[in-house]
């Protein structure tokens, strides 16, 4: 679609395009049909155009009708409240899986990263001829006993 | 002059002044009257609601052409003001906010209704089918119905594949008759801007047009 059609369609509309932008139009097959299903349509659009002698009144009692419309979405409302939609759950449903996705990513980056004790310092605490003489611990045994019966 | 101007506090309008002065809505008494109804005023309300229900009833009529469904719409429309009304900023003057909701309301019960005969038929007999789509819609008038239906049905098909913003700047201009300057007076925009969304809003138009010529009949 070239610019002068762009710029006069409406002035085409009341009929107050230019020489221009006829000659264009012409001239040019492209902005010549999508001009004329424009204007079709728009003749279309007259269809959704309410008809003054088909026309309708608002019937007695419409107003109380209403009131009573918005009393009872008031209600509706006010029960959402308490019991929540779909959406709701949705929302619960996606956030718990996000927070399963937190605590796993976690746990993995903790597993990966803490390498836990050292493989020596574990062979270390159990190797005996490293550990203290056993007469010192029955000594240290003793002296526990002695002193809770005191 | 567009149906609705009856109802427009601007008065240069009415007297085809081109020079558009933009009022300030909020201080007409009619924006006194909606600023009553903000504070729970339920006068004002129900005379907000006398106000316009005739303009109401009539473009749902021109959209629908059921009477039966013409007061449920009416009604979910005031509804909707009710609790929207809150909301209402004062950018545009009421009448055009409440016929958007009407606008919008219209074209979202033509949907669920074509849904709801989707499912409806979906259950029924290829005989059944043909019986029921003969049935309905009931014109008003029998006459020169039958081509006059299939148009209308042809551009709600059409309209419901824009934005709710350019279904309504398209039932003011082309519908309602305002020129663009009107609409960019009544909507608070500017001038260009309209022109550039309307001849959008009007090329989607043609591009479902001609997808919809292509597709085959159902």
């Amino acid at each position: 679609m070239h610019e002068i059609v762009t710029d006069q369609f409406e002035m085409h509309l009341r009929g107050e395009a230019s020489e221009a932008f006829h000659a264009h139009l012409a001239a040019c097959r492209e902005c010549r049909t999508e001009v004329e299903e424009m204007v079709s349509i728009i003749g279309l659009m007259q269809e959704l155009k309410p008809e003054p002698e088909a026309s309708i009144e608002p019937p007695l009692g419409f107003y109380n009708r209403l009131t009573h419309t918005i009393v009872a979405e008031q209600k509706s409302q006010a029960w959402g409240f308490f019991s929540p939609g779909v959406p709701f759950f949705r929302r619960v449903a996606f956030a718990s899986l996000l927070l399963l996705a937190g605590l796993g990513s976690y746990l993995v980056t903790r597993e990966t990263g803490d390498n836990g004790p050292d493989p020596a310092a574990i062979m270390a605490q159990h190797d005996h001829s490293a550990s203290q003489p056993e007469s010192l611990d029955r000594e240290r045994l003793l002296v526990t006993l002695a002193t809770y019966h005191e | 002059m567009g149906t609705v101007s009856g109802a427009l506090p601007i008065s240069a309008l009415e007297q085809g002044s081109s020079v558009r002065t933009r009022v300030d809505y909020e201080s007409t008494p009619e924006g006194a009257l909606v600023r009553r109804a903000q504070a729970g005023d339920e006068s004002a309300f129900r005379e907000i609601v006398e106000r316009y229900q005739s303009k109401v009833f009539s473009i749902i009529h021109g959209i629908v052409r059921q009477r039966n469904d013409v007061e449920d719409i009416a009604q979910q429309v005031f509804a909707k003001v009710y609790f929207s009304l809150r909301n209402f900023d004062f950018r545009s003057s009421l009448i055009t906010w409440i016929y958007k909701i009407t606008v919008n309301e219209c074209f979202d019960y033509l949907r669920k209704k074509k849904v709801r005969k989707l499912v409806y038929e979906s259950d029924m007999s290829e005989d059944e089918v043909r019986r029921v789509e003969n049935s309905e819609p009931i014109p008003d008038r029998s006459g020169r119905a039958d081509s006059a239906l299939a148009r209308r049905d042809y551009i709600v098909k059409l309209m419901d594949r824009v934005s709710d913003e350019e279904k309504n700047l398209l039932m003011l201009k082309e519908v309602e008759g305002y020129s663009v300057e009107e609409l960019a007076g009544m909507l608070k925009m500017n001038e260009n801007t309209i022109k550039v969304k309307l001849f959008r809003a009007r090329q989607k138009l043609v591009k479902a047009s001609q997808r919809l010529d292509k597709a085959p009949a159902r």
